[in-house]
């Protein structure tokens, strides 16, 4: 019995579905460009002001540390309970994650793998956070996870640029908090701002999103 | 091997042990997890889930320890991308409903350990609640009257 004409032939609907597919997800298909799905790209990269704070060795810390890697760059502060350590060891587990993956992918030969970035936390509470508390805390979360806070003038020029907010507030009676960005800040390796994830944070959301915006430096 | 013999004891999730002073079948805890504060900080934080499937709203009005000698209620609220934390003083669950302490949300702070605790020790969590709604301080509305404590346990983990 012939085909109607009007039915389309098995070839057509294979090559239809192909195409849904690739174009309904991200998978990677060849020719079809990835795009972060979750991080914010700024239309142009922003280039960091100079800076100085003082890292977990009470070593000085300055833009010039941010270049030749890419950086993810999170305010926080070592009392804070709940947002900081989560987003901490997100970050963490997102970058041993990423580091697999590329060990396996066998794919070392480029010159920043996605695994390859620092993860470094910028104290805005400079008062507790001292080198030694901020080397203690960061060793918690691995290699690859760096600390440095300043004075508050200078801690505050470095946020201002980037758009970073925080605020010490009293807690109790004889207590104190430092409300904060919960922002993650991705830094180029030319020392430029150029994404940022926002809040609510997700491992999976970095460990997808991370390699496409390491690629386009 | 304590960490070990702790997760053979206790399931992944919860153990409850709850006694109570009056009938707390309508209240559970769930999906339990406290972790030991980090390298040289002073807390700790737990984060569970509360259910109420009574008709009558609790309020749980503090949480102690024996494992620890301060446990405070706080709550981070994230909002337009800025994290605020503040302290509670109590905490309503409307009857038929639940909350969940979990992060960038409602968290216990665990405070002062006792000497010696460490990652993998059995710590409890004694939920002490009232029936009824508390504002300013005076119960609006008293469903069946007398206070409630629900103890659970759970090991502590390392983040």
């Amino acid at each position: 019995m012939p085909r109607p004409k009007h039915l389309p032939t098995a070839g057509t609907v294979l090559v239809a579905l192909a195409l849904g597919l690739a174009a309904s997800c991200d998978s990677g298909f060849e020719g079809v460009p990835r795009e972060p799905l979750h991080a914010t790209v700024l239309p142009e990269p922003l280039p960091l002001p100079a800076f100085t704070l003082n890292d977990e060795q009470n070593e000085p810390f300055t833009r010039e540390r941010l270049l030749g890697r890419t950086t993810l760059l999170f305010f926080g502060f070592t009392h804070c309970p709940d947002i900081c350590p989560a987003t901490l060891q997100q970050l963490a587990l997102a970058r041993k994650q990423l580091q697999q993956q590329t060990a396996e992918a066998s794919s070392t030969d480029t010159a920043s793998p996605p695994g390859a970035f620092t993860i470094v936390l910028i104290s805005v509470d400079p008062e507790r956070d001292t080198p030694e508390k901020l080397k203690a805390y960061v060793s918690h979360f691995g290699e690859g996870v760096t600390a440095a806070t300043g004075s508050p003038e200078s801690i505050r020029e470095i946020a201002s640029a980037l758009g970073v907010w925080f605020q010490r507030e009293a807690l109790g009676e004889d207590d104190y908090t430092v409300s904060h960005s919960t922002a993650v800040l991705v830094i180029g390796e030319d020392a430029t701002f150029r994404a940022v994830f926002s809040a609510p944070h997700k491992t999976e959301y970095f460990v997808h999103d991370l390699p496409l915006l390491m690629a386009t430096r | 091997m304590r960490t070990r013999r702790a997760a053979a004891v206790l399931p992944l999730l919860v153990v409850l042990a709850a006694c109570a002073r009056e009938d707390l079948s309508s209240l559970a805890a769930t999906e339990v997890t406290a972790y030991a504060p980090l390298p040289g900080q002073p807390a700790g934080v737990a984060y569970f889930s509360l259910t109420n499937s009574a008709a009558t709203a609790v309020t749980l009005r503090q949480v102690t320890s024996p494992e620890f000698a301060r446990v405070e209620m706080h709550t981070t609220l994230v909002d337009d991308g800025l994290a605020r934390m503040m302290a509670l003083d109590s905490l309503t669950i409307a009857e038929h409903s639940g909350i969940a302490f979990a992060p960038g949300g409602p968290h216990l702070m665990l405070m002062e350990a006792a000497d010696g605790l460490s990652v993998g020790d059995v710590v409890t969590l004694e939920f002490h609640f009232v029936y009824g709604e508390y504002v300013d301080d005076e119960r609006q509305h008293d469903g069946t009257a007398g206070d409630g404590f629900l103890a659970v346990r759970a090991p502590l983990q390392s983040r």
